[in-house]
């Protein structure tokens, strides 16, 4: 059995916004991620096979804005590291914003630079 | 040198694009010197095979037949979109063209870069697709 805590990575933006965040993944392998994404499943996974990164990560999926604030309060109730990563920006990054005021375990990304660069510099205590 | 050549982004996102007289220009010249080129459209850009009738053109390739055709290839050059970040994270030679968005923001650490801002119209964008 896995008992690697969750770590929650939220990205609400483009499939081609996804790519930063796998950098992130691939600089640091050996954590279990629960992926909160507005893009689809299949695709994402898709994604993650054929990039290789063949690691612990699940993917969840989500059209309505509701059912990712109701995916992120329920991490937030298990106590797990929610991390926004790059691009985060506009309303998505005020409501990141809002949540790390809740829950301390969050972290956000920086806004300004470049998203591959800012996932990179994401440091997880 | 085999050379693929990626001229759309996504459909909500045509401002990214280089126009297309550009790559059919490009193209043309890269012929001349005997490259072998080959052109990508995704399931959105099909209409744009019209510009590419005497190249082979490959139409709504999956995510696998784009990594195996990718790898034959020396060099892709590519707007600023998801196609760019799908063949650098595979760590193909990824020549990115800029126009409207700002390289420094979304290029990825493996890529070159082109930036044109003369010949795309310029949008005060970050370069998303604005889904939140």
């Amino acid at each position: 059995m896995n008992k690697k805590k969750q770590i929650v990575l939220v990205n609400l933006w483009g499939l081609g916004d996804l790519f930063p965040t796998f950098h992130f993944i691939k600089k640091n392998k050996d954590k279990k991620y629960y992926f909160i994404t507005t893009q689809n499943k299949h695709d994402v996974e898709n994604l993650i096979e054929l990039i290789d990164l063949n690691l612990d990560i699940s993917v969840s999926p989500y059209k309505k804005k509701l059912l990712v604030i109701f995916d992120i309060f329920k991490n937030i109730l298990n106590n797990n590291l929610i991390i926004f990563t790059a691009p985060l920006s506009g309303k998505a990054r005020k409501f990141a914003a809002i949540i790390s005021f809740f829950h301390k375990k969050t972290i956000l990304v920086n806004e300004k630079g470049n998203m591959y660069y800012l996932n990179e510099k994401i440091k997880m205590h | 040198m085999n050379i693929l050549i990626c001229p759309g982004s996504a459909e909500d996102q045509k401002f990214k694009r280089w126009p297309i007289l550009n790559f059919i220009e490009l193209i043309d010249k890269l012929k001349l010197k005997d490259y072998n080129v080959q052109v990508v459209l995704g399931p959105e850009e099909n209409y744009l095979s019209k510009n590419f009738s005497k190249l082979k053109v490959i139409n709504s390739a999956s995510f696998n037949d784009l990594k195996i055709i990718s790898s034959q290839k020396d060099l892709i050059i590519c707007n600023d979109s998801f196609l760019m970040h799908f063949f650098c994270m595979l760590g193909r030679k990824v020549l990115a063209l800029y126009g409207p968005t700002i390289s420094s923001r979304t290029l990825p650490p493996n890529a070159h870069k082109i930036e044109d801002r003369g010949s795309i119209k310029k949008k005060t964008l970050l370069g998303h697709k604005k889904l939140w």
